[in-house]
């Protein structure tokens, strides 16, 4: 299918930069996840793809072929809007047939594709409908189907779903996910939603300020994240800022353990990254107190603080523990056999193999 | 009669406002809205309250038709929304046939003797429903930029010299149909039979090429004489002049076969509570000396012999002509009044 | 019971109605069946003879003449607006605004003064005639005015600023991504606004027509002071039957035509625009 390279693109509205040196391969078949927040560049760059937008420098390829002085209409994309953009005048199959009238497809064809996309987006028989009956989830469809219609080389979707509500959202995910796969087609989806890109993407890349701060898959950008602003964004996470020196961890007085055991070259002043999920809450007698100064107790603990807040989530139980004024989250499962309350003296500790240190934050 | 279609509005809200100003000595007289009416306040009105105590207001009026439109409204709700109104020959013949106009005692106007022959408008009974006010010429107007010569026959009308650029009335009272009758048919009496007036109003309709204004309203016409947007056309001989003492390049010139004369009378409205005040007015007005002062200020054509007057030649001569005047032929407008009015209307708008 | 004051309301405006309305139109339709004097006024008498004049051939094709005008004046005034407000959209905020406050003072201007400013715009003393022949583009500069195209003009002015004002929130707030949307299946931007954007407001525009084509009907002004006779509408000739000759049965007869012949060029449009949108 379609292989597009994005070099060195730069825009400016105004004195406002919303791309700034942004380079990325996206490798046919793939998705990719745009993801950050509002004004981050991610929906700007969805538009230069589109041909929406010119960039003021840097270049498209699209396999191998440059997309920089094609315009929108000859590009052979296929998008769909945050607004569905749906053409309010047709009924449901004459908008998934626009693209093919307009490339001048003949009558029987278009006929034929139409049904196939109906059928392919669980519209079948949705086709006379005016396109203003329809439920939210129906019209996703309409526009999705029309955007297939012409079979594009790239798929492009605009936070398509925000506007739903959290269990369609979740399904139509899924359908997307699923005739993407499907079809194969290289689709590029921006988003808000953290959650969505996780559930969504082969690949995320995290915008900030119209920067690139991070392009990886799933779980490298969840469990490597390369920044304060990735780690940080996406999911809860807890960081220190710890020293290493003559071997050992440290956070303010606390000592985490020495840096061969936990099993890091980096030395000086390093930010570590610990999700809460990988937190485990010890028995305060455990770490009876002898924590401080020295190096873990016997229990394992490596820091010790009350418990000031709990929460129950569905399965799970939320609890921020106060460190010398620094909360650390920490989630688990509830039927976890260590109970504790509000007030309570714990310790925690976790595993290394799932900490993680910032790159390029030494001091 | 077309004068002054400017102030309609305006003067029926004067007409409504004007009923309830109702001082002891005084009466409503009405004149056609604009130079007309404000002249014959400012100038003529005081003399008479002068002489009488009575005072005037004075009202616009809209054109003739439209006034008598509103009269007979009035009249249907027994209101007199003036007591004196100057109206045209059409408007008082109809407006007598329709009731609208009171009877007045001759003999309550002594001074009605001087008029000329003809100007007091007798019913059956030998009672007055209109007297005569005024005259005033149609004339063959020309712009003296583009038209050195002044024309001397309504026939150069016909010629093909004005550039396309003739301003001719809407309307066809305005005295063409008579002054092409006699121009080119020897006479009106070819406008006694309707093939005969066919054949004058497909005369007038071989000027439709010459004509770039057909014109409704005095203002428009006068406007583009005077920027010489039109070089000639027919127009009020009075307001001509006001137009050529100002410094305009206009001439108005009384062709061989005459200007077109058309009457103005006065009438008093049938519902009018002051009968004798107005009977007053009328005597007033119809005096040689009132005749020669209108004739001065006004630019009318006097209706009292000139012997009667005090006028120089040149007073005289700016308001008029010795030459025979082309007449206006009522009697034939009132009878084809309606298959006229649309067979002049065809010509020109089709 | 609480229906008390508004049903009250409803009668008064229905009775307002009434007296402001229907018992003119009345009036008219019972005039329009009387006898013309020409001595006087009317006789109340029945008559057809003022409704046979109308099929005397002249006011048949004077009517033509005006549902053609008025329907192309009405067609001009809605495409320019929509038009104009398609370009002033694009503008910068300010600009915007610029723009509908010239709109907003535009619509201030009475008929008369919109007509007088283009007869001395058009006239060759003062206006483009003589800019054109003063520049040279023109050997023999002569008045525009009275001309079919001058009346045009002057519809379209009276026209204009409602039908734009009216169009413009729409078409300043509406979905430019519908259009971008059209582009990245296929459309050149330059048959976007033919393919899409038209398509899309055509039922607002249809209405726009249809209303401008009944409000023109009516102006009397700009035929009579920009057009030439054979350009004057139905309007014209009724008041001049009225009010120029007095001839109140025949003006009513017209007038209660030209009710009759809009009433069912609406009704037709309605129906029509009903089958579509089914």
């Amino acid at each position: 299918m379609s292989e597009l390279v994005i070099s060195k693109v730069d825009k400016r509205f105004g004195k406002t930069v919303a791309l700034d040196d942004v380079s990325l391969r996206i490798k046919s078949g793939e998705f990719i996840c745009l993801l950050g927040s509002s004004g981050c560049g991610k929906t700007t760059l969805l538009r230069i793809i589109a041909g929406l937008e010119q960039s003021d420098s840097g270049e498209l390829q699209l396999d191998g072929e440059s997309l920089t002085r094609l315009a929108s209409h000859k590009r052979n994309i296929g998008m769909v809007f945050q607004s569905l953009a749906l053409f309010p005048h047709l009924n449901v199959s004459r908008n998934i047939a626009y693209g093919l009238k307009m490339r001048g497809v003949d009558a029987e064809t278009t006929k034929t594709r139409v049904e196939e996309l109906l059928k392919l987006t669980g519209l079948t028989g949705f086709g006379a409908r005016a396109v203003t009956s329809l439920s939210g989830g129906q019209k996703q469809r309409v526009a999705i189907a029309r955007a297939l219609a012409l079979e594009p080389r790239l798929f492009l979707m605009d936070e398509p779903f925000s506007a739903l509500d959290a269990g369609l959202r979740d399904h139509l995910q899924q359908e997307v996910k699923k005739l993407q796969k499907q079809l194969g087609v290289t689709t590029i989806f921006v988003t808000h939603d953290q959650s969505e890109a996780m559930a969504l993407a082969d690949r995320i890349v995290i915008l900030n300020n119209g920067k690139i701060e991070q392009a990886g898959s799933p779980k490298e950008v969840y469990q490597q994240p390369s920044s304060r602003f990735v780690a940080e964004f996406i999911g809860a996470n807890n960081l220190f800022d710890v020293t290493i020196e003559s071997g050992a961890v440290r956070f303010k007085e606390y000592n985490l353990g020495s840096s061969i055991v936990i099993g890091t070259d980096l030395r000086g002043t390093q930010t570590l990254t610990v999700r809460p999920e990988t937190i485990t809450l010890l028995p305060p007698g455990n770490s009876s107190g002898n924590s401080r100064g020295n190096s873990s107790g016997n229990s394992g603990a490596f820091l010790q603080g009350a418990v000031v807040m709990q929460r129950t989530i569905g399965a799970l139980i939320e609890h921020d523990i106060d460190i010398d004024g620094h909360l650390i989250k920490q989630t688990m499962l509830q039927n976890n056999d260590y109970e504790v309350s509000v007030g309570d003296t714990v310790g925690l500790s976790w595993d290394w193999s799932q900490a993680w240190f910032l790159p390029g934050e030494s001091g | 009669m077309i004068r002054h279609i400017r102030i309609t509005a305006l003067s029926l809200l004067f007409a409504v406002s004007a009923t309830t100003v109702q001082a002891a000595e005084s009466i409503n007289v009405s004149a056609w809205g604009g130079f007309f009416e404000e002249t014959l306040a400012a100038e003529i009105y005081p003399g008479f309250t002068e002489e009488t105590g009575i005072e005037v207001n004075s009202i616009a009026q809209p054109t003739s038709s439209a006034w008598m439109t509103q009269l007979m409204a009035a009249a249907r709700a027994k209101k007199a929304p003036t007591d004196i109104s100057l109206v045209a020959d059409e408007v008082l013949y109809r407006g007598n046939a329709a009731g609208l106009w009171a009877k007045l005692d001759t003999s309550k106007l002594p001074n009605t003797k001087e008029l000329k022959e003809g100007y007091v408008k007798l019913d059956d009974d030998g009672k007055a429903f209109g007297v005569g006010a005024l005259a005033f010429y149609t004339t063959f107007v020309t712009n003296t930029d583009y038209s050195k010569e002044a024309p001397t026959s309504w026939a150069e009308l016909w010629e093909d010299k004005w550039d396309k650029k003739l301003g001719i009335v809407t309307n066809p009272n305005s005295g063409l149909i008579e002054a092409t009758a006699k121009t080119f048919f020897g006479g009106y009496e070819v406008m006694q039979t309707r093939e005969g007036l066919e054949k004058v109003i497909a005369k007038i309709a071989e000027l439709k090429p010459q004509v770039s204004l057909w014109y409704r309203d005095e203002g428009q016409f006068q406007q583009a004489l005077e920027a010489g947007e039109l070089n000639a056309g027919l127009y009020y001989h009075d307001v001509a002049m006001l137009s050529i003492w100002d410094g305009k390049p206009i001439a108005s010139n009384f062709p061989k076969e005459g200007g077109i004369v058309s009457d103005a009378s006065w009438v008093v409205t049938r519902d009018s509570k002051k009968i004798e005040s107005t009977e007053k007015f009328i005597n007033y007005m119809s005096k040689p000396e009132t005749q020669a002062l209108m004739a001065r200020k006004l630019g009318i054509f006097p209706i009292v012999p000139r012997d009667s007057m005090d006028l120089t030649d040149e007073e005289f001569s700016a308001v008029g002509s010795e030459i025979e005047a082309v007449k206006t032929q009522t009697e034939i407008h009132l009878r084809e009044g309606d298959w006229l009015e649309s067979k002049f209307q065809e010509m020109i708008a089709q | 019971m609480n229906l008390f004051v508004p049903r009250v309301l409803g009668m008064t405006a229905f009775g307002i109605l009434c007296v402001f309305f229907l018992v003119p139109l009345a009036f008219m339709v019972v005039v329009s069946f009387y006898k013309a004097d020409p001595m006087a006024f009317y006789q109340e008498t029945f008559t057809w003879e003022n409704y046979q004049k109308f099929f005397s051939g002249f006011y048949l094709n004077v009517t033509l003449r005006t549902l053609w005008t008025t329907a192309l004046g009405a067609v001009l005034v809605v495409i320019l607006a929509f038009t104009a407000m398609l370009a002033i959209a694009e503008l910068s905020r300010k600009w915007q605004l610029f723009w509908i406050l010239v709109l907003l003072s535009l619509m201030c201007l009475s008929e008369v003064i919109v007509g007088f400013s283009w007869l001395i715009l058009l006239s060759e003393s003062a206006g483009i005639p003589r800019l054109l022949g003063a520049l040279g583009f023109w050997d023999n500069p002569r008045s525009l005015s009275p001309s079919f195209g001058a009346m045009m003009i002057g519809l379209v002015m009276l026209g204009f600023s409602v039908v734009s004002l009216i169009l413009y929130p729409q078409v300043a707030g509406r979905d430019k991504s519908i259009e971008e949307a059209a582009q990245t299946l296929g459309t050149a931007p330059h048959l976007v606004t033919l393919y899409v954007t038209l398509p899309i407001f055509m039922q607002t525009l249809i209405a726009l027509t249809l209303t401008m084509f009944v409000y023109l009907l009516g102006v009397f002004v700009m035929p009579i002071m920009l057009g030439r006779p054979r350009d004057w509408t139905m309007t014209v000739m009724i008041s001049d039957k009225a009010l120029g000759d007095a001839n109140l049965p025949l003006g009513s007869a017209l007038a209660v035509i030209m009710l009759i012949i809009t009433g069912v060029i609406l009704l037709i449009s309605l129906l029509a625009s009903r089958k579509r949108t089914a």
